[in-house]
């Protein structure tokens, strides 16, 4: 079957589809929530809430992306709304260090120190580096993901990676 | 010099920690989860604000509203000089206002 009849079939309601598309899509779509929101319950919400809003929203899927694109596409911004209520509540006040289950043991703590990092990145570097680091998206799909040109996620992964190096210089001058 | 290479080094571990990582993944009970969110139907006022929200919608209610109000403002006949003028006459006989001269004689009455 190929994405037009899966994509009618969701546009009907079809329910056996539904639940292929979750299938299928379910663990890079909460990958890159936790990436982003950094807190498991938190991203378990986030995926819940990116599928019944592609549930309800198929109809206005446009078809020149692809649906993964478009489900990154909500999974991203879902995820930045979450983190921007997060922030307004100051519920986390000071952040617990995140550890990814799916990073190397010998690796955990350096990883902690740059998820720590990655939080003080401007949105759009963040979203970028993110999909680049967690889902290893090319930057022909991040741009396709962020609606922008495959220069600007060049530029925008740039200056993610020279940010994250003064931060992490601060940072190790503090600690050492 | 000598203390920025280990430190660059270091930065460079840190920065390579996330390679080889494995995706996390997302709960076996998801779709279980999600399903009875599918059937609750969606509230008035989100359905509302979704539509409302839409940019072809959003553009055109705030078209509609600046024609209505310069429509209001075209549409009102303007204020004439002379009714004012009118006005303030009558005020100014009513209460016996008249231009104070600096040669007027003081009113020293009791």
């Amino acid at each position: 079957m190929n994405e037009k009849d899966f994509i009618d079939r969701l546009r009907n309601g079809d329910e056996d589809a539904f639940r292929a598309l979750v299938d299928a899509w379910k663990d890079r779509i909460y990958n890159t929530c936790l990436g982003l929101v950094q807190q498991g319950e938190d991203a378990e919400d986030c995926t819940q809430e990116v599928f019944i809003t592609a549930y309800r929203k198929i109809g206005q899927f446009r078809e020149e992306a692809a649906v993964g694109t478009w489900l990154y596409r909500v999974a991203v911004n879902r995820s930045l709304d979450l983190l921007r209520k997060r922030s307004r509540e100051k519920q986390h006040g000071e952040w617990i260090d995140f550890q990814h289950p799916g990073v190397q043991l010998e690796k955990k703590q350096d990883a902690a120190i740059l998820f720590r990092a990655i939080r003080q990145l401007p949105e759009n570097q963040k979203v970028a580096y993110q999909l680049q680091q967690m889902e290893n998206l090319s930057q022909r799909e991040i741009a396709a993901v962020m609606d922008i040109s495959e220069s600007a996620v060049e530029g925008l992964l740039q200056r993610a990676r020279n940010t994250l190096r003064k931060i992490l210089i601060t940072y190790l001058d503090k600690n050492n | 010099m000598d203390n920025q290479t280990p430190l660059n080094n270091r930065i460079d571990e840190i920065l390579d920690s996330l390679q080889g990582m494995q995706r996390a993944t997302a709960s076996p009970h998801l779709y279980t989860r999600i399903k009875p969110a599918l059937a609750k139907p969606e509230s008035f006022w989100i359905q509302l604000a979704r539509f409302v929200s839409r940019p072809a919608i959003a553009y055109s209610l705030s078209a509609v509203l600046v024609l209505v109000n310069i429509w209001f403002i075209l549409s009102s006949p303007p204020v004439k000089a002379e009714i004012a003028n009118e006005q303030l006459s009558a005020l100014a006989a009513e209460y016996h206002l008249s231009s104070v001269s600096l040669l007027d004689p003081p009113n020293n009455l009791p």
